[in-house]
C-alpha cells in the first residue's frame, strides 16, 4: 500500500458505534437472500448443464458431439419440378422401336415416332446425355453403352439445334479408364461434345423430396448447371441383383457418396431415380443385349446382337418392353422396382397400354 | 450473487495502467468478435467439399487419386482402388497372382486388390455373387498390347475348392462344356476364359475375340493352372465321379440357397441331363454332423419341394416323392446316415427313384477314408460375410 494511501486513510475518522451496527447489519445475510441467491445460482447451474449436456435434438441444446452442427451447412440443389420433361403430345406415340444396323437413322426413326426430335430440343438448349460407362470394358461386352449410339445420338442433338451437348457418368471402375476403355471418351470427343469426369468439385448435395434413400444424397451436379434437357441412353443389361439394368437403374451413375449401401433395396433405390431424375426422354440401347452375367459381364458369349433402339419419355414402358422383348423375359414377373416406381405416378410398366410405333430400318 | 451491492463500486478512479488493461481486453475480445463474424461469412471450401461424394470407401484418399488417375498415368504393376498393401510389398499386392504374366507384346498394367469389404469398387452390382460364396480376397490385372487389345484378369480366392467350384459353374452358360484335368476345371468361350483351381476361380476377360487376344487368353490361362496351387477335391466327387461314373464337369456345389431353399447350404449336385435338353435333372448330396441333422435337413427338403406341388407317392424304398406344379417333374430327399441324399427335377418317379437308388449305393460304396473326410462346411455368415 503506498505511503499516500496509507495516510489518507489514517486521516479518515473512526466511524462510530451507530455505523459500525450499520455497517454489520449490511454484510448479514438474510435467509430469503440466501435462498434467492441460491436459487438462482442453481438455475443458472442448470441452464448451463442442459444447453450443454442435453442431446442435439432437445430444444435449447448447444451440444455438438462431433462438431458438425458448428459447420456451415451446404446448400442443397434441386432439379426442376417436373424434372426435364416437355409437354405431353397425344397424337404420337409414347415408345418409338426401330430395328435395323443403322444407327442414326433408326434413332431418327425412333424419335420422329415420338414426334421428332424438334419436339424435346429447341435452338440454345443445354443438354446433358448420360450414358453407362459404369465398367472397365470395351463395348463389345455389353456392359457399357454403344459409343457408335452415343455419337449417332450427339449429332441428332446437335443438328436440333442444342447450344451445349455434355457427357457424363460417375463409373464404378476409375472414371478415366472407364471412359477410354468403353470408346465413350473417343465418342464424346470425336462428335465435339463436352466431357465431364466426376471430380469432387463437381458433385452437390440433390433434394428428392418423397425419396427413400436419397432425400439428400450427393449427385453429380456439375454437368446439370445451366443444362435444360436430359437424355439417359443406357444398354440393357442382366443385372445380378435388381435382374435387369436398363434406363432407370442409369441414373444410377449420377450418385456419389457410398451408394454401393443402396443394394440392399436395390429396388427401393431405383424407385428413387426414377423419381430423381425425370428425363427429357431416354434411349434403350439394344444394339447389344448382355443377357448373362451382368451388369459386368465378360464374355462375349453373354452377349447377342440386339440391332434395337427404343426411345421414350416413360423410362419404365421403354425398360418394360425391353425386358419382355429384348431380354426375351416376357412371362417372368417384372422385377420389383417396376411396380415400386408405377406406384409413385412415374410411368407406365405395362407398355401395351401406350401407343407404339415400331419402324425396321435399312 | 451472495454479496449485496455486488455491482457497487466503492472506487471512484481507476487507474491508467488498468485502463489499459481493460482497453486491451476489450479490444481483444473484439477482435475475436469480428474474426467469427468474418470466417462464418467466408467459410472454408472444405467444409463444403465433396470428395467423400466420390469415395467409394473407407480408402485413404490418396488411394482414391491413384485410382482415378488415368490408364495412361499408371506405370507396371501400379495399384488401383481397394488396394490392400503398401507399394512397397509388392508381392502381397499381388496376392495370388504370378509375378511372370507379361510376355511377348502384351505389357502388364494396374493391378487391383480388393476385400469382401471393398469388392464393389470394381464391380458393383455384382460383387454380391462372389461374396455369397465365401470370398477372401480378388486380385485384378490388365495385360495389355500396344495397339490396345487387352486381356483382364480377375482372381477370386474363394476359400475352398467348393466354393471356387460353385463360384465357376455358377457363371457358366447351360450347356457349355468344362474341361477337367490335373487338378483345374476350365472352359473357353469366345473371347473369354474360365479356371477354378483350389480355392481360385479366375476369369480371363480379352477385349475381343482377335486370334491374337484369344492366344493371350489361352497363355494366361495355362499359366495359373501351372501356377495357382491345386487342392484335393471336395468328397463329393467321389461319390459322383468315381462312384457313379457321372462326369466331373458336371458336378457343382451351393454354398447356401440350393434350389432356392433359404435352408439348404453346402449341397453338391450334379446335372444329370444332357447338356441342350429341356430337363433340368440333378442329383445332390449334402453331408451333415450327424444321422440327426441329415434327417432334419431331408426333412426340410421334403417340406420345400411339396410347397412347389404337391405329393406324388414314394419309392419302392419308402421315399416320399413330390411332384412340381408347373413343371410336373419328380423330387426327392431321403437321409441315410450323415448324408442327405435327393433329386430334383426328375422327369418322372421311376427315374427319381433310380437316382435314390444309384445314390445311396454309391455312397454305401465309399471307401472309408473318403467317408471320414466328407465333413459338413461351416454356415454362411449373413451377409455374404466368410464362413
Amino acid at each position: 500500500m503506498s505511503n499516500e494511501r496509507r495516510r489518507a486513510r489514517q486521516a479518515e475518522p473512526e466511524p462510530s458505534a451507530q455505523e459500525l451496527e450499520q455497517q454489520r447489519d449490511h454484510q448479514r445475510i438474510e435467509r430469503r437472500a440466501l435462498l434467492k441467491g441460491a436459487l438462482g445460482l442453481g438455475g443458472a447451474v442448470a441452464a448451463a448443464g442442459w444447453a450443454s449436456l442435453a442431446p442435439p435434438s432437445w430444444p435449447l441444446s448447444l451440444r455438438d458431439p462431433d462438431g458438425e452442427r458448428g459447420k456451415p451447412k451446404a446448400s442443397v440443389r434441386s432439379l426442376p419440378d417436373g424434372g426435364f420433361r416437355v409437354p405431353d403430345a397425344p397424337s404420337v406415340a409414347e415408345l418409338g422401336v426401330a430395328h435395323g444396323t443403322q444407327l442414326k437413322p433408326m434413332l431418327l426413326a425412333a424419335l420422329d415416332a415420338l414426334g421428332g426430335i424438334g419436339r424435346f430440343i429447341e435452338r440454345g438448349d443445354v443438354v446433358v446425355i448420360k450414358p453407362n460407362v459404369a465398367f472397365e470394358r470395351p463395348a463389345a461386352l455389353g456392359a457399357t453403352t454403344n459409343p457408335e449410339v452415343l455419337t449417332a445420338l450427339i449429332e441428332i442433338v446437335r443438328e436440333a439445334g442444342a447450344s451445349e451437348i455434355r457427357v457424363a457418368d460417375n463409373p464404378i471402375e476409375s472414371p478415366s479408364s472407364c471412359f477410354v476403355r468403353s470408346g465413350i471418351q473417343a465418342a464424346t470427343q470425336a462428335a465435339g461434345a463436352r466431357l465431364f469426369l466426376p471430380t469432387p468439385e463437381e458433385f452437390a448435395l440433390l433434394g428428392t423430396p418423397g425419396a427413400t434413400w436419397i432425400e439428400r444424397w450427393p449427385f453429380f451436379w456439375g454437368p446439370f448447371v445451366g443444362a435444360n434437357k436430359v437424355i439417359g441412353v443406357s444398354p440393357i443389361k442382366d443385372h445380378n441383383l435388381c435382374r435387369a439394368s436398363m434406363t432407370t437403374k442409369n441414373w444410377y451413375g449420377l450418385l456419389g457418396g457410398r451408394r454401393n449401401q443402396f443394394h440392399q433395396d436395390i429396388h427401393g433405390i431405383i424407385a428413387d431415380l426414377a423419381l430423381m431424375l425425370r428425363p427429357t426422354f431416354v434411349v434403350l440401347d439394344a444394339t447389344r443385349v448382355l443377357f448373362r452375367s451382368g451388369p459386368t459381364g465378360g464374355s462375349l458369349g453373354d452377349v447377342k446382337p440386339g440391332h434395337t433402339v427404343v426411345v421414350s419419355r416413360d423410362s419404365l414402358a421403354a425398360d418394360a418392353y425391353g425386358w419382355d422383348n429384348l431380354l426375351e423375359r416376357q412371362g417372368e414377373a417384372l422385377p420389383a422396382y417396376f411396380a415400386k416406381s408405377a406406384a409413385r405416378q412415374l410411368g407406365q410398366p405395362d407398355w401395351r397400354k401406350l401407343s407404339l410405333k415400331e419402324v425396321n430400318v435399312g | 450473487m451472495f454479496v449485496r451491492d455486488g455491482l457497487r463500486s466503492y472506487r471512484r478512479t481507476y487507474r491508467l495502467q488498468e485502463v489499459y488493461w481493460g482497453a486491451a481486453i476489450a479490444a481483444g475480445l473484439l477482435g475475436v468478435f469480428v474474426w467469427v463474424r468474418y470466417r462464418g461469412a467466408h467459410p472454408d471450401p472444405a467444409l463444403y467439399d465433396m470428395s467423400a461424394a466420390l469415395a467409394a470407401g473407407p480408402e485413404p484418399s490418396a488411394a482414391l487419386e491413384a485410382a482415378r488417375a488415368p490408364l495412361a498415368d499408371r506405370g507396371p504393376g501400379s495399384l488401383v482402388p481397394g488396394a490392400v498393401a503398401s507399394p512397397a510389398s509388392d508381392a502381397s499386392e499381388r496376392g495370388p497372382l504370378p509375378t511372370d504374366l507379361a510376355a511377348g507384346a502384351f505389357h502388364e498394367g494396374k493391378i487391383g486388390a480388393y476385400t469382401p469389404d471393398n469388392l464393389y469398387v470394381k464391380i458393383d452390382g455384382r460383387a454380391e455373387y462372389y461374396l455369397g460364396f465365401g470370398l477372401k480376397s480378388m486380385h485384378s490385372v490388365t495385360l495389355e498390347n500396344a495397339s490396345g487389345a487387352s486381356v483382364e484378369i480377375e482372381l477370386y480366392d474363394l476359400g475352398a475348392s467348393r466354393n471356387a467350384l460353385g463360384c465357376y459353374n455358377g457363371e457358366r452358360a447351360p450347356g457349355a462344356e468344362s474341361t477337367v484335368e490335373s487338378g483345374s476345371t476350365f472352359r473357353f468361350d469366345r473371347n473369354a476364359a474360365f479356371l477354378t483351381r483350389g480355392p481360385y476361380y479366375a476369369r480371363f476377360v480379352g477385349s475381343d475375340e482377335s486370334p491374337e487376344v484369344v492366344a493371350e487368353v489361352k497363355r494366361l490361362l495355362e499359366l495359373l493352372r501351372a501356377k495357382l496351387p491345386a487342392e484335393e477335391l471336395p468328397w463329393a466327387f467321389d461319390l459322383f465321379v468315381d462312384q457313379l461314373k457321372l462326369p466331373a464337369s458336371q458336378v457343382s456345389y451351393a454354398r447356401e440357397n440350393a434350389f432356392s431353399f433359404g435352408f439348404a447350404h453346402d449341397v453338391y449336385k450334379v446335372s444329370l441331363s444332357a447338356a441342350n435338353s429341356q430337363e433340368n435333372m440333378e442329383a445332390f448330396v449334402a453331408v451333415k454332423a450327424d444321422a440327426a441333422a441329415a434327417a432334419s435337413m431331408a426333412k426340410q427338403f421334403q417340406d420345400g419341394f411339396r410347397s412347389l406341388g404337391a405329393a406324388a407317392g414314394q419309392t419302392p424304398a419308402g421315399v416320399p416323392l413330390f411332384k412340381d406344379e408347373f413343371l410336373g417333374s419328380f423330387s426327392g430327399a431321403s437321409a441315410s446316415d450323415r448324408w442327405v441324399l435327393g433329386v430334383s427335377s426328375a422327369p418322372s418317379a421311376e427315374r427319381a427313384h433310380q437316382v435314390l437308388q444309384q445314390l445311396e449305393q454309391g455312397l454305401h460304396a465309399l471307401p472309408e477314408a473318403v467317408r471320414a473326410k466328407a465333413q459338413p462346411a461351416p454356415e454362411p455368415a449373413k451377409g455374404g460375410e466368410d464362413e
